[in-house]
């Protein structure tokens, strides 16, 4: 899911009045010293980067002078936090924190609503909250279309056992940040910690903002925002996913892709939400590995699936390749194994040492065997099997295993 | 018998675009009964012979409608659905895949007020063999997939709810309907909903349930059957738990199949339906024997 760095999630909040602290971003050691100065000396230097646990990876570091900054900065620029290579930093006020609070915006399937998360108990993941001190998570259903009020919101904080000024403060956050997570359109909005400083105010130590994939296109400013740093969702993009996400490019609305590399040798190109975790799933269990996950939306397949076979195609490594989705209500099969006939018969395989499985069916599921037949080493299958035939076969000719029958 | 629709279900068709004149005549041929449809700019037409109103409550002046499906574009659909709540259709099927996450949590909070039934977002649809079919599922070749019989399917992949529904009409064994609610993390109808309409339906004498990792509906399923207030026997299958410890995901086209909080995870899912009696599928073929032994336990077939 797309996920804003800390700063545009600090400015998305600070833009619907929830206090954040003073930063600056830098580049280099030299811009991070000179952030630091401009601080007042003090600072807390942190990785720049889409995904949480950095203090944990030792890519956060509170600094003291702007040439501890320098050392500090160069050192963290050198580190990969979960797989994200470290290229920028946020330079950060150091705040005088008397007490820490976990505030989280989300969607609750189950009560079908946003739910406001609170916990007295902050600084710590959710998950650890979640499982060790349950009775310190606060929970506050939100009817959308009416709204949350501020005073409801204090209420909110004073029920999880805050004094009422402090309720009050933290109300306010609330509801600040509960307008962010709806002009915005987020998935997730979350603050941790949420600090009491000096004087009672209360401050967003860090935020992170999660927005939704399916609002982008009413939210041009944020999704610039996103860039390419945001990787595939949990590192930063192989070359063969800059491949595709170049071939899907070029008309996105139509056959939308998606498509992940992994570590595997067999190219998995078989589509649908649910048919497609299944599928991956009885590979894994066939002892298959699969190198890629594949979604393709339904509409005019040819070019992007010739594009994608063959792109994959190149990746070293693979022992062999299977395609598939389930059968269709209306997506043409023709004009699915259109594109990969053409791109098979470019690739000149030779299918004893790369097997090639394909099953598909629906509307036009004829013309696509005609199509199939002409690449003869390929194999193609249609409704009279099932996702966990092809999958058995795909891995017994990959591996090699003896004496296997074709389903 | 069977549920939320057959032959005799009033259908209104809400946008009259490309995808609605594509779905329209396989929806009729099937047998359904489509009384009126509802574009914004083509009220006194007629397309593929179906009056055609500019809003929803000038079809419900004219006609009774029992249900609407949306063919309509993800980024309308909350006004569209919204309409249609407010006109006070009792069942509305969203078709859209994307919609946002706020404005489907719009409409189903707007649903629940004044408890119109919502199928999706992110559904196929739904079809009752031999008698009717709304949205896109069974497509063009709803006979390949689909024949009349004693299996209620409800299913968050219309892909597949399809592919059970194959597997078991090419073994001989028909359904009474199937419902694709949809793959979404906010959806209307969840499991327990249609678990209640197909306990009171006397054709279905068994439910093949298709879950997928995140959110709680097939936990709370579980706990409906194992309150006795499903006196079925149910087949369940759950993808997933293979893969809990994997650091990517496999497939993220379904928004609501990521496991948050520690909640949604297919292995607790699973050993709580069996533990409430449910028969759970490791894999996609043991889903024919096990409907075949829930069936001979319903005493049916």
């Amino acid at each position: 899911m797309p996920r804003l760095l800390e700063t545009d999630s600090l400015d998305l909040l600070a833009g619907h009045g929830v206090p954040v602290p003073a930063y600056a971003t830098a580049g280099t050691p030299g811009e991070a010293a000179a952030a630091v100065e401009k601080l007042g000396g003090k600072a807390v230097i942190k990785a720049l980067v889409p995904t949480g646990k950095r203090g944990k990876a030792g890519a956060v570091k509170f600094v003291s002078s702007p040439a501890e900054a320098r050392i500090e900065a160069g050192r963290i620029l050198g580190l990969t936090v979960r797989h994200f290579p470290v290229g920028r930093l946020i330079v950060m006020e150091t705040l005088d924190i008397r007490r820490e609070f976990f505030l989280s915006i989300t969607f609750d399937p189950t009560g079908r609503c946003p739910l406001v998360l609170f916990s007295p108990t902050g600084g710590v993941d959710i998950e650890e909250i979640v499982s060790e001190r349950p009775d310190q998570l606060f929970e506050l259903p939100v009817d959308i279309t009416r709204g949350l009020e501020a005073g409801e919101c204090a209420a909110f904080a004073e029920s999880a056992g805050l004094e009422p000024a402090l309720a009050l403060a933290c109300g306010g956050v609330i509801h600040a940040a509960y307008q962010a997570f709806r002009a915005a359109d987020c998935r997730t909005i979350e603050v941790n910690p949420l600090a009491e400083i000096a004087g009672g105010r209360v401050i967003a130590g860090s935020g992170v903002a999660v927005l939704d994939e399916q609002a982008l296109f009413r939210q041009p400013d944020l999704e610039k925002k996103l860039g390419e740093e945001q990787g595939n969702g949990w590192r930063p993009l192989t070359d063969l996913e800059r491949a595709i996400r170049e071939i899907d490019a070029v008309d996105p609305h139509v056959c939308a892709i998606r498509f992940n590399e992994l570590d595997g040798d067999i190219a998995f190109l078989i589509s649908g939400g649910g048919y497609g975790l299944s599928s991956f799933e009885q590979i894994t269990r066939e002892q298959g590995r699969p190198a890629t996950t594949f979604d393709i939306t339904p509409g005019p397949f040819e070019e992007k699936m010739y594009q994608v076979v063959k792109t994959v195609y190149a990746k070293p490594g693979l022992r062999g390749m299977v395609l598939s989705a389930n059968v269709s209500n209306f997506a043409r099969v023709d004009r699915r194994v259109a594109g990969i006939v053409r791109a098979l018969k470019e690739l000149d395989i030779d299918y004893e040492r790369f097997p090639v499985v394909v099953r598909y069916d629906g509307p036009g599921a004829e013309e696509g065997r005609r199509l199939m037949a002409e690449v003869p080493g390929a194999e193609m299958y249609g409704a009279e099997t099932t996702l966990e035939d092809i999958c058995k076969r795909i891995v017994d000719l990959a591996y090699g295993r003896k004496g296997a029958e074709g389903p | 018998m069977s549920i939320l629709l057959d032959e005799n279900t009033r259908v209104l068709v809400q946008g009259m675009g490309a995808e609605a004149r594509r779905l329209i005549p396989t929806m009729k041929d099937y047998g359904t009964r489509i009384i009126a449809g509802v574009s914004p700019t083509r009220g006194g037409e007629k397309v593929e012979g179906i009056p055609v109103y500019n809003t929803v409550s000038a079809a419900m002046n004219k006609h009774e409608i029992d249900l609407s499906v949306l063919f309509i574009p993800a980024r309308f659909a909350r006004d569209a659905a919204l309409e249609a709540i407010d006109a006070g259709v009792p069942v509305v099927n969203v078709v859209a895949e994307g919609v946002p996450h706020h404005d489907a949590c719009e409409i189903l909070t707007r649903a629940a007020k004044t408890g119109t039934m919502i199928i999706g977002p992110n559904s196929q649809g739904m079809l009752s063999p031999g008698k009717a079919k709304v949205g896109g599922t069974g497509g063009e070749v709803p006979d390949l997939m689909f024949r009349p019989g004693p299996v209620g399917i409800v299913s968050r992949s219309g892909g597949m709810g399809a592919e059970i529904s194959l597997a078991l009409t090419r073994a001989g064994i028909g359904q009474s309907t199937y419902v694709a609610i949809g793959g979404d993390l906010l959806i209307g109808a969840a499991f327990v909903d249609i678990l209640k309409l197909f306990e009171k339906d006397p054709e279905t004498k068994c439910v093949v349930m298709f879950g997928e990792p995140g959110t709680a509906r097939e936990e709370q399923a579980a706990e409906f059957i194992a309150s006795g207030e499903f006196t079925k026997p149910v087949v369940a299958m759950i993808p997933g738990e293979l893969l809990e410890n994997m650091e990517t995901p496999a497939t993220q086209s379904h928004t609501g199949a990521l496991i948050e909080r520690g909640v949604g995870a297919p292995s607790v899912k699973k050993r709580l339906l069996r533990e409430a009696g449910a028969r759970v599928a490791e894999r996609f073929s043991e889903i024919v024997p096990l409907v075949r032994e829930a069936l001979n336990e319903a005493g049916g077939a």
